[in-house]
């Protein structure tokens, strides 16, 4: 396992590349709905789905925050960015056995807000996000576990009235970033059981 | 990060020219008479670790065969185990200097036999102890296995200061992958070590 390999740019630009494979494709288009513009660095842009990632058929969808500064500079919603909050991800996925390919990272709010320095998301930014959270969970047909990720997802999970699907099982779990991890370490313990619950709902 | 790196020939080269820097040397020198002693193969305490200056010593229960691929008792050997307990050291917040690698049977029992009898954790608890003497700065013991435990058992009455001990599940993937509640007992183990040697960091600055 090697996590931060966006951080290469030979390793972002095979991504990029994969934007339009099978699995993904849909994803890809439901992202260029929602960017509001071209300019990567105005409002309103959002990065993609990881091709490296379950795209439609995942069985188990991480909703995280909203995108973090990296995400401007490798474009991808990933558990490979280049940050300690995607490595902590990707080390809680390989104990929790869940593979990538089972799995969706995304943010409930989707939009990049924190491109220059972290910006804590409001009621308004959520329930903004609501609509287009929902219309996401309708590309997902095999979607068995919604994980919220952090105080921000369950927060906007519940500002946003979002549907109660009954077949579909929501769990929240402690956000990995170091800001929480290292502080409290039982928080890293914490989530890890959470995603080892998810496993448990998946097909094998 | 990166795991298994000690499967790229640099990577191992790099480390094993590194066996006789300061922190690791008296280390070094252990392993090596051990061998001579006990007449069996005892690959090297990791130069990547803490080595002298652990303040948490991870017991394992003995080299796996593939051992011999690297000749360190590494979390960067390149196998599903090492890879499974550097994301566990990883997400604990111990950081790598804090940590030592070893077995409770530091040598190679055989080519296929990985599972230590009584009789070896008999012969290997007095080394055990040798190496407890190296370590001033060991603050807790995680015993990594049902076979590290049960040779701790015999190391313990001799000790001469009790040693805080924490059991965790072995993180190999036929241990971990049927059972994702092993993965989150063994996580909380190296989270207890971590609060353990903070505790008495904060004790001593007192």
């Amino acid at each position: 396992m090697q996590s931060r390999t966006l951080g290469d740019p030979a390793v972002k630009a095979t991504r990029l590349a994969r934007i339009h494979d099978p699995l993904i494709a849909p994803l890809t288009a439901f992202v260029d709905r929602i960017r509001r513009t071209d300019d990567p660095h105005a409002p309103y842009w959002a990065p993609y789905f990881d091709p490296k990632s379950g795209g439609t058929e995942a069985q188990v969808l991480m909703l995280l925050e909203s995108p973090g500064p990296k995400v401007s500079q490798t474009e991808f919603v990933s558990a490979d960015n280049p940050d300690q909050t995607a490595e902590n991800m990707s080390c809680l996925l390989k104990l929790a056995g869940l593979s990538l390919s089972k799995v969706l990272l995304w943010n409930i709010f989707p939009w990049q807000l924190s491109a220059k320095q972290v910006v804590t998301q409001t009621t308004a930014h959520l329930r903004e996000a609501a609509p287009v959270t929902r219309e996401l969970l309708t590309l997902l047909p095999e979607l068995k576990v919604i994980v919220l990720v952090g105080r921000q997802a369950e927060a906007g999970w519940k500002h946003a009235g979002m549907p109660v699907v009954s077949n579909i099982k929501v769990l929240a779990c402690p956000h990995p970033s170091p800001l929480v991890f290292i502080p409290r370490p039982e928080a890293a313990s914490l989530a890890l059981s959470v995603l080892g619950e998810a496993r448990q709902f998946c097909n094998q | 990060m990166q795991t298994r790196t000690l499967g790229i020939e640099s990577v191992r080269a790099e480390r094993l020219s590194r066996l006789t820097e300061p922190h690791v040397a008296p280390l070094t020198a252990f392993a090596e008479r051990l061998e001579f002693q006990v007449g069996r193969y005892v690959p090297q305490f990791d130069p990547g670790s803490g080595g002298l200056h652990a303040r948490v010593l991870l017991l394992l229960e003995s080299p796996s065969p593939r051992i011999v691929e690297s000749g360190v008792v590494s979390l960067d050997n390149p196998t599903r185990t090492a890879e499974n307990l550097s994301c566990l050291v990883h997400l604990s917040g111990l950081r790598r200097r804090d940590v030592l690698l070893w077995n409770a049977v530091p040598w190679l029992l055989g080519e296929r036999v990985t599972v230590p009898t009584e009789a070896d954790l008999l012969r290997a608890a007095p080394y055990t102890l040798e190496l407890l003497a190296h370590l001033p700065d060991l603050q807790a013991v995680v015993l990594v296995g049902r076979r590290a435990e049960r040779g701790w058992r015999l190391v313990a009455p001799l000790l001469p200061r009790p040693l805080p001990t924490l059991s965790c599940p072995h993180p190999s993937p036929v241990n971990f992958a049927p059972r994702p509640e092993a993965a989150v007992t063994a996580l909380a183990a190296l989270v207890e070590a971590g609060r353990l040697t903070r505790q008495n960091k904060s004790d001593q600055g007192q």
